[in-house]
């Protein structure tokens, strides 16, 4: 499953990836810190909806990455 | 010292002066009660000196020596907010909004606008009038500025928030490029040319929060 950036606000149109908790084939938890986004003066972190492994991460630290856009892939446990 | 009062659905407490490590650790767990169904809180403190980086703060921003820091027993500690670095220290009133924004507005930008609004609105009490510049958030008097503002949200409950410089020693600023900007700071004891009373500033403080994030008046945005 992949994960995405969701709506922030209104008239925010992308964030910048502030720091990663995990790398990829890191087991995570439900409600593990995944990544934190930072838009102006504002962190958002995401967590991870559900028990599984990382699979792939699409923006590295510094980059911005538009509303909306998969940011990390999960293999959810089964 | 550690006071509760309940006003609607935000309970307001006040640590006193206390170590920033201590208060973060405090915040994280009110946190995890707020987003837990517990009421929101707005806590009301001050710290001993310390500096703070933001996530994506610039370490060229702090312009003092380690060795200067290390004189005068001033930690620096990366933290979990957005902005710059920042400067804490006793005399400043620090207000950490732990609020369920699911609650009320999912909106970052929004929720940063209120905090401002906050400060501009209890510093009008005391006779000074602020305002705020797009894109530069944070509370000023013409290019001074007063009040500055990062914060953290998780599962939308937020933490960190807003520092206004009431009695603090603006001499410490030297030591940084607040906010990562060339920009001078004031404190309400300087544009007042006396010292105030923290008790009184903090009670305007809550005041002007509870008037912003009452439902009623969330519903009027």
């Amino acid at each position: 499953m992949q994960i995405t950036l969701p709506e922030l606000g209104e008239g925010i149109a992308e964030a910048a990836v502030a720091f990663w908790h995990v790398g990829v084939g890191d087991a995570v938890k439900k409600d593990d810190d995944l990544v934190e986004f930072v838009t102006d003066k504002a962190t958002f972190t995401i967590s991870a909806e559900r028990d599984g492994t990382i699979k792939e991460i699409f923006f590295q630290v510094g980059e911005q990455v538009k509303i909306g856009a998969p940011i990390v892939r999960l293999d959810p446990l089964s | 010292m550690n006071e509760k009062t309940t006003l609607g659905q935000i309970r307001t407490e006040d640590w006193g002066l206390i170590d920033y490590r201590d208060a973060y650790e405090r915040q994280k767990k009110l946190a995890q009660e707020v987003g837990r169904g517990h009421d929101s809180c707005l806590v009301l403190c001050e710290h001993p000196p310390v500096l703070t980086l933001g996530r994506l703060a610039s370490k060229n921003n702090i312009l003092a020596p380690g060795d200067v820091l290390a004189r005068q027993g001033m930690d620096v500690l990366e933290i979990d907010r957005g902005g710059d670095v920042t400067l804490h220290g006793p005399g400043q009133l620090v207000a950490y909004p732990i609020m369920d924004l699911k609650n009320y507005r999912r909106d970052l930008k929004w929720f940063l606008f209120k905090l401002e609004q906050v400060a501009i609105d209890f510093l009008k009490d005391f006779d000074i009038l602020t305002c705020r510049y797009a894109g530069r958030t944070g509370v000023w008097i013409e290019s001074k500025k007063i009040a500055s503002i990062g914060v953290g949200a998780k599962h939308w409950v937020t933490f960190h928030g807003l520092a206004v410089n009431i009695n603090t020693d603006l001499q410490l600023f030297n030591l940084i490029r607040p906010c990562g900007l060339n920009v001078q700071m004031t404190s309400l004891k300087e544009l007042k040319g006396e010292k105030m009373n923290m008790q009184v500033v903090k009670q305007r403080c809550i005041y002007h929060f509870l008037r912003h994030f009452t439902r009623d008046e969330i519903r009027k945005v």
